[in-house]
């Protein structure tokens, strides 16, 4: 009798309190410092608030901040699309799927540090790309990439691709073919069953993968930090400095909330396309 | 006017194995045709084939005289329903049913128009913004139909589009199907595993089996004179027996000479099988003592049947020799008529009609009795089962 009830509670406590003890509270924290008054005084307070949203700089961060993390949120879908679509349709061969898929997984089980240090490499004024863009003929002289947008934008979609190639790829293969069929029936050339049944279909997981590449990319850190030369400031690095450098809680925890309450939005205007359209599906 | 669709020996190969095995085929326009076999035997690849999902080994595929072998399915001029509907989910109903017209360059007013009739068409007028996972598996085959014709295909495919509806809708759903057709005037290509579904709606029936044509022809022509054991035995139930022909022309049954009345057709090899329906036999008691009693009359209980017969037939009411014991035939002196005694090993009443079970010997026979089964009958006992010899149909060996 008693073992029918204490299993499952059991079963749920677990993550109950790891989700309070590492989410809630960690989160809780920051609110709270966010809102009390510095110093010495007592009470709460929207000053730190008022500090954040009244300087142009800030604004100026956040701007770049949205800015690189739309970028690569759109490079990852038209780099990722494709590729998902070339592991789900075209590649018949299942040990080779299996290898591009592995390829894809690989670098997420690397440090992030040692592939953004790669990328600085790689980047760099005698790096590869540079060689080879000149060797190509393309450009005249090296490209700047480090400390620029780009830089940091070349970095984080080779970071962040495989999310949206893996929820694309899930997606895609769950497209029922015999719809792509009728559409091919009803009269629909290859590029129309694309626009009107196999996009709209996989719509939930283009969704979900750019909410995914999103997020991460605006709250990144490591990337932006090592590809920006000290020329770029992303709205991480100011959390980063005021947490580690400057100690100033109150005024990161600003910070990180309005991170958090900025990228929230995004996330539910994105969500609401996701459900307004595959609400269908 | 030549043929709406011309299959000229189509073959279609997977690997080592062969789906389709040089189909020839010819539909007519406005024909309802049914592909009938058992699952696996190709006619569903068949009708992928002509859709253009599948492109044919070898072989022609000629639409008016056109050669579509190579086109894409949306160059084809045809439409499917397929088994599953394939229902677009994340279009409303109208539009499902307005994409082919919107492909084909249709202004969205008139694809409206168009699509509104199609749904009235099919009944469904009132279920227009509704989404295809907020219909029952009736409508969504509605729906299916109504995407379809609204294209106003010249020939219409349907994949099994019945087979996810309950009994009792499919049989509404059959004869309403018939009559749209009708209406419409369009070539259905209809492919079903269910012979009386393909008996109910079909002009012509063409049975197959093993990537291979086995018969094409009216319900009736595969019913009553079947091409090949395969087909009698597929298509309703069928009694099989062996017959043999001596040089002399004479026709034996199971070892009995056959009595050839006139039309019945005997084809040129030496041996083969006879089919006889369940419902063309009649049953009748055999008396406990009959054995002595070699003269017997008909006894009033299968005079009942002899008398039909006798009225259908037009010949004398068959005597019976029930002097033969078990299961050797016994050759009737009324000339066309044959019997046999064998012991019900089975009574089963389906309430309409009563299937009598039962062995002659090594042979097993079914028997079909309207109504009610009579109240003389009971299993084990040993009876006599009698047919006009003009109701089999003998079908030769092959080998």
């Amino acid at each position: 009798m008693m073992s029918g009830l204490r299993a499952p509670f059991l079963l749920l406590i677990v993550p109950l309190v790891f989700f309070t003890a590492f989410f809630l509270a960690p989160l809780a924290t920051v609110v709270v410092a966010s809102l009390s008054a510095s110093g010495n005084e007592s009470g709460l307070t929207l000053d730190h608030y008022v500090r954040v949203l009244a300087d142009r700089y800030h604004w100026d961060v956040i701007l770049v901040t949205f800015r690189i993390g739309l970028y690569t949120t759109l490079a990852c879908l038209l780099l990722g699309y494709p590729l998902a679509w070339y592991l789900v349709r075209i590649v018949k061969w299942r040990t080779w799927r299996r290898i591009c898929v592995i390829m894809l997984v690989v670098p997420l089980f690397t440090s992030n540090i040692v592939r953004s240090f790669g990328w600085m490499v790689l980047l760099g004024r005698n790096g590869l790309v540079n060689d080879g863009l000149m060797g190509l003929g393309l450009v005249d002289r090296p490209v700047r990439f480090l400390g620029t947008e780009l830089g940091i934008l070349i970095g984080m979609v080779y970071v962040l691709l495989p999310f949206v190639v893996l929820a694309v790829g899930n997606a895609l293969a769950r497209v029922d073919s015999s719809l792509e069929q009728a559409s091919s029936d009803l009269g629909a050339r290859p590029a129309a069953t694309f626009m009107h049944v196999t996009l709209p279909l996989t719509l939930p997981g283009i969704v979900s993968g750019a909410i995914m590449v999103f997020t991460l990319a605006v709250s990144a850190y490591v990337t932006p930090a090592l590809l920006s030369g000290g020329r770029i400031t992303v709205l991480s690095m100011l959390i980063f400095q005021q947490y580690s450098s400057v100690f100033d809680f109150h005024y990161g925890g600003a910070l990180s909330v309005v991170l958090l309450v900025f990228t929230l939005i995004m996330v539910a205007l994105a969500a609401r396309i996701g459900t307004v359209k595959g609400s269908a599906t | 006017m030549s043929a709406l669709l011309t299959l000229d020996s189509v073959c279609q190969r997977f690997g080592a194995s062969t789906a389709l095995d040089a189909i020839s085929l010819s539909v007519e326009q406005g024909e309802f045709i049914a592909l009938l076999g058992p699952s696996g035997c190709g006619k569903t690849t068949l009708l992928r084939t002509i859709a253009g999902f599948l492109t044919p080994t070898s072989g022609r595929i000629l639409i008016e005289d056109k050669d579509v072998s190579a086109w894409a399915p949306y160059r084809r001029p045809l439409n499917t329903v397929f088994q599953n509907y394939a229902l677009f989910p994340h279009l409303s109903v109208l539009g499902n049913v307005m994409y082919g017209p919107r492909r084909a360059g249709v202004a969205r007013r008139d694809a409206q128009a168009q699509s509104h009739e199609a749904l009235a068409l099919v009944g469904l007028t009132d279920f227009a913004a509704r989404f295809p996972r907020e219909l029952s598996g009736g409508q969504q085959q509605r729906v299916a139909l109504a995407r379809a014709i609204v294209n106003r295909p010249k020939l219409l495919l349907l994949d099994e589009p019945l087979s996810a509806l309950d009994l009792k809708l499919r049989k509404r759903v059959q004869l309403e199907l018939k009559h749209l057709q009708q209406k419409l005037g369009i070539a259905f290509l209809f492919v079903t595993h269910d012979q009386e579904e393909a008996m109910t709606m079909a002009d012509r029936i063409v049975v197959m089996h093993g990537g291979r044509i086995e018969q094409v022809g009216t319900g009736t022509e595969i019913y009553r004179r079947p091409a090949s054991r395969f087909v009698a035995e597929f298509i309703g139930d069928a009694n099989i027996l062996p017959w043999s022909c001596d040089d002399q022309a004479r026709v034996t049954l199971d070892g009995t000479e056959l009595a050839m009345p006139g039309h019945i057709e005997v084809p040129p090899v030496a041996r083969g099988i006879a089919v006889l329906r369940p419902e063309d036999i009649h049953v009748s008691p055999t008396r406990p003592h009959a054995t002595d009693d070699a003269s017997s009359s008909p006894t009033s209980a299968d005079a009942a049947p002899d008398t039909n017969e006798t009225t259908i037939m037009g010949s004398p009411s068959p005597r019976r020799d029930p002097s033969t014991i078990g299961s050797s035939m016994s050759t009737p002196p009324a000339a066309g008529c044959m019997a046999l005694t064998a012991v019900v090993t089975d009574l089963v009443s389906i309430g309409s009609h009563t299937v009598v079970h039962a062995q002659a010997g090594e042979h097993k026979l079914l028997a079909r009795l309207p109504g009610l089964p009579d109240a003389s009958l009971a299993s084990g006992q040993t009876v006599t089962l009698s047919w006009r010899a003009a109701c089999m149909h003998l079908i030769g060996d092959a080998a």
